[in-house]
């Protein structure tokens, strides 16, 4: 087991390694002259010296890729165009912002999700089943700005019942705060509930539908355990394996999905902050963004493979290439 | 080559069948329909923002141009992208799926340390990050939405291998002196379609919404039109509170896309593993 | 008759890995010093029970698994390392018929396909039109009709598709046939057929066989000489006559009284064998069978016995016979 989280770890660094290098070679070696990346007009002479100084903008690829590095260890992420401050100031309170939101959301789905797989297995071809199945492949071709569009359109305006947009009503305190977040999350959340919602039942509801078909299972229950204890208790701890794993890979889309929803919404989390990088051309910005981002799904995604891993024996036992 | 028994369980799947027909529907406007109808361009004084009627079934838009037009145009701009995309994922996914699944030892491994590594990391932001800095276009949003889609493909392709390598009639073929590239791209490979057709058709449906959402973001080709794109237009503008049709119209259209696409995959996918009891 | 195929001192080894980074701890002794000749024209028979390593023989002969040690020599020449296209010239001569009539075949190839494929890549034939013509033939050969070479495996029987098997291990014209259980998976009734067969094939086309299998009736009725494997080695080897006759090791005696036989005639004592299989990872010291033999000896557990000739053509690998009994 010390083993495996040893390599685990090793892989999810490599794998950071790896995105920030992509974020590096994609930025430099795009088509254009790379400096505009990192200098705007309305730099002084000043600013572009010294950044000239960090980030080593003359110096040999190889250079400016160990420098890259170094700054990072450092968490310097370089100078926004449009705040005029450092990058890495500017995405810090925001990304609170973000995993509350991705946090609640993926929670929210899975409390759901999991049961309702795990029901519409034990209950296939019923009505419930079926029913469940149309909304999954509605729920996985949904179109997110068209979601939250309606939700707005619908909760917000014509019913006045959540806010538009935003994170928190400015001017409130303390006590009312929590309540005044609530309520604005409900909608944004809601959105991404409902795409992976989908994901998960179906990943759920399908790994279940083998698991039942084991022989373990036919044995539990000819042993005379119960139907419930059956599927709680031995089905489910296997058919768990595989939904774990997926949600660690769906972390990637949530991502995506919340870059979406953020916008929409105008959640101020980093997700959004993608989107108004674009919009000012704020390349250093952008990067920055993604860099936190690729960092915090990385750190998700293992922290989801050391759960499969406690749950999986086979792992601890032999180290982990079973896939 | 494809079993009468595979066509012959699919076409009992209703939901697979639906699917079906939905993209031979789009597959169909999109390759005909803009023969039929005319490029949306320039501006119609007449009709802006026009709300549907016998001359324009689906309204108008901004500009005064036929939303219908406009949704058959982006029919073709959707499939382009979705194959595009998947022609990218199938040449790079496939032969290293096939080649990690095939030879375990290192070579395995080490390609598929790579696939995971290319699987976890976040695929959109990188997107946009992509798309900002190279400027916006329809050719350009196809290819990087392949190359992000070949970590799955290869996943899944070589899990198949993996499987199918030691079966008896692949040591058949060892035997025999089949070439080694032969055995993985004929005798695996036609063997692992099944389950790498259900990825593609994923691919696909990913793709339109990958580009939809890359639109609305604004970084969609302002030369093409494409449903994300008369979306973003709209929304800009903010049309999108009394112009209704601006707005369902193209988001019915991705819709169908991607459910269809999306059902023709779990068609596939119930029918290679039938769960029944 | 010449030796075909003269094998020396054979061994196999397969590591047990923890992960991809550990070293490897332990040895699963499959094959441990295996010394056979196989006479042209001849079948010979390896029996054993399933961890005997009778299937890696015949894997590592057609080089499916590489040797850990010893030699295999085809006609005098090495087959160890051998590449290019001496391999493939090695590949025409022995060939492979496999165990299971609904995995040897592909699922998506036609069965003329898979039997021309080889003659092609050979280039054993001018073009797609001798091959499609020698694939008629090859599929009469092994008395299926030659329009059947259109239709895909999942349309055939299990004794159909062995004989298509059979017909692709002879698409080459090999000298050696290496008969992995390729009856096991058949009704009994298909069995006699398919043996028949066999015995036909080697008449017309001049084969040579080794036949494995765990069998002892199908042993009867194909093999010129018997080879019984016990855990990696050869522990009797007889012609058929004198195998039956004289069964030598205590392992063979108990094979051939536990082989059911079809008769209501008062049948001899079964001997049956105490213990369990003998893990091969860390095989018994002395002799192998010690655990298990019921006429067991002080020295069996520590002094490992050599193969010896007892008669002419008899060789048996056990202490009882090596004191001057």
């Amino acid at each position: 087991m010390f083993h495996y989280i040893v390599m685990r770890v090793m892989k999810g660094g490599l794998t950071f390694l790896a995105a920030v290098t992509v974020t590096f070679l994609i930025v430099r070696l795009m088509p254009g002259d790379p400096t505009t990346a990192f200098i705007s007009d309305s730099m002084t002479p000043q600013d572009v010296l010294a950044l000239n100084t960090l980030l080593g903008l003359d110096k040999s690829l190889i250079e400016q890729y160990v420098l890259f590095l170094r700054n990072l260890a450092h968490f310097e992420l370089g100078q926004s165009f449009f705040y005029k401050e450092a990058v890495s100031a500017i995405i810090a309170p925001r990304l609170g912002w973000t995993l509350l939101l991705i946090g609640t959301s993926l929670f929210i789905t899975l409390i759901i999700g999991i049961p309702l797989g795990v029901y519409t297995a034990r209950h296939k071809g019923k009505w419930v089943d079926q029913a469940v199945s149309t909304m999954i492949v509605l729920g996985i071709s949904v179109f997110i700005p068209l979601l939250a569009f309606v939700l707005v359109y619908v909760f917000s305006l014509q019913f006045g019942l959540t806010p538009v947009g935003g994170a928190f009503t400015p001017g409130i305190d303390d006590a009312e705060r929590i309540r005044d977040v609530i309520r604005h999350m409900i909608l944004p959340t809601a959105t991404l509930v409902v795409v992976n919602l989908a994901q998960i039942v179906l990943y759920t509801r399908s790994s279940m539908l083998d698991v039942l078909k084991e022989d373990y299972v036919r044995t539990a229950r000819a042993k005379g355990v119960s139907d419930r204890s059956v599927t709680w208790g031995h089905a489910l701890r296997n058919a768990m394996i595989p939904t774990v794993t997926v949600t660690g890979l769906m972390l990637g889309k949530m991502v995506a999905g919340a870059v979406l929803t953020e916008t929409v919404f105008s959640w101020p989390g980093v997700g959004s902050m993608i989107y108004e990088a674009v919009q000012k051309q704020d390349f250093p910005l952008l990067q920055g963004a993604f860099i936190v981002l690729a960092f915090s799904v990385i750190l998700m995604t293992l922290m989801t493979d050391l759960v499969v891993a406690w749950l999986d024996p086979r792992i601890k036992l032999h180290g982990g290439s079973m896939r | 080559m494809i079993e009468k028994s595979f066509v012959e369980s699919f076409s009992k799947h209703p939901l697979g069948m639906i699917g079906l027909v939905g993209i031979v529907i789009i597959v169909t406007l999109g390759l005909f329909g803009p023969m039929v109808v005319t490029y949306p361009v320039g501006y119609n004084e007449a009709i802006p923002l026009a709300s549907p009627t016998l001359k324009n079934w689906l309204g108008t838009d901004g500009l005064g141009l036929s939303l219908i037009d406009e949704i058959v145009w982006g029919a073709r701009t959707s499939l382009f992208i979705s194959l595009t995309a998947v022609a990218v994922a199938t040449c790079i996914g496939v032969p290293l799926g096939l080649v990690s699944g095939y030879f375990r030892g290192r070579i395995g491994a080490l390609i598929d340390s790579v696939i995971e590594i290319a699987m976890t990391i976040p695929t959109l932001p990188l997107m946009i990050l992509i798309s900002a800095i190279s400027g916006p276009s329809v050719g350009t949003v196809a290819v990087v939405i392949g190359i992000f889609s070949w970590p799955t493909l290869a996943r899944i392709v070589r899990n198949s291998t993996l499987k199918l390598a030691s079966l008896p009639y692949i040591e058949a073929a060892v035997v025999l002196g089949i070439p080694k590239r032969t055995i993985m791209f004929k005798h695996i490979l036609l063997n692992a379609v099944g389950p790498a057709l259900v990825d593609l058709t994923i691919i696909m449906a990913t793709a339109v919404l990958t580009e939809a959402g890359l639109s609305y973001l604004g970084l969609g080709d302002p030369n093409a039109w494409s449903w994300g794109g008369i979306l973003q237009t709209a929304f800009r503008a903010g049309h999108h509170f009394h112009a209704w049709w601006l707005i369902v119209f193209p988001s019915l259209a991705i819709m169908f896309f991607v459910v269809s696409f999306n059902l023709l995959g779990l068609g596939i996918n119930e029918t290679l593993n039938p769960k029944r009891d | 008759m010449s030796a075909l195929l003269e094998i020396r001192g054979l061994k196999k080894h397969f590591g047990l890995k923890k992960s991809l980074f550990q070293k490897v701890g332990k040895y699963v002794h499959a094959l441990d010093g295996i010394d056979i000749d196989l006479m042209e024209g001849e079948t010979l028979s390896v029996v054993g029970e399933s961890g005997s390593g009778k299937s890696t023989l015949g894997r590592t002969i057609v080089r499916l698994e590489e040797p850990t040690a010893g030699s295999i020599r085809y006609q005098g020449r090495d087959v160890n390392g051998v590449r290019g296209a001496e391999a493939q010239d090695l590949r025409q001569s022995i060939q492979m018929v496999f165990q299971d009539p609904y995995a040897s075949l592909n699922p998506r190839l036609t069965v003329g396909h898979a039997l021309a494929e080889p003659m092609l890549v050979h280039r054993k034939v001018a073009g797609r039109k001798a091959a499609k013509e020698a694939v008629g033939e090859l599929l009469s050969r092994v008395g299926l009709r030659p329009e059947m070479a259109s239709s895909y495996p999942f349309a055939f029987s299990g004794g159909q598709r062995q004989r298509i098997g059979i017909a692709r291990a002879l698409a080459l014209k090999p000298k050696i046939l290496i008969c992995d259980e390729a009856v096991s998976a058949l009704d009994v009734s298909v069995q006699s057929q398919i043996l028949n067969l066999f015995n036909q094939l080697k008449k017309e086309m001049g084969l040579t066989y080794l036949f494995i299998t765990h069998d002892l009736s199908v042993v009867r009725y194909v093999s010129d000489r018997i080879m019984v494997m016990y855990l990696g080695q050869v522990v009797e080897l007889a012609p058929r006559d004198a195998f039956f006759a004289r069964r030598l090791h205590p392992y063979t005696r108990a094979l051939i009284s536990a082989a059911p036989v079809a008769s209501t005639a008062p049948r001899e004592a079964r001997i049956i064998l105490q213990g369990e299989i003998p893990n091969a990872i860390d095989p018994p010291s002395g002799c192998r069978f010690h655990t298990r033999c019921p006429n067991v000896m002080d020295s069996c557990r520590h002094v490992e016995p050599q193969l010896r000739e007892i008669e002419p053509g008899h060789h048996v690998r056990c202490h009882l016979y090596t004191n001057g009994q």
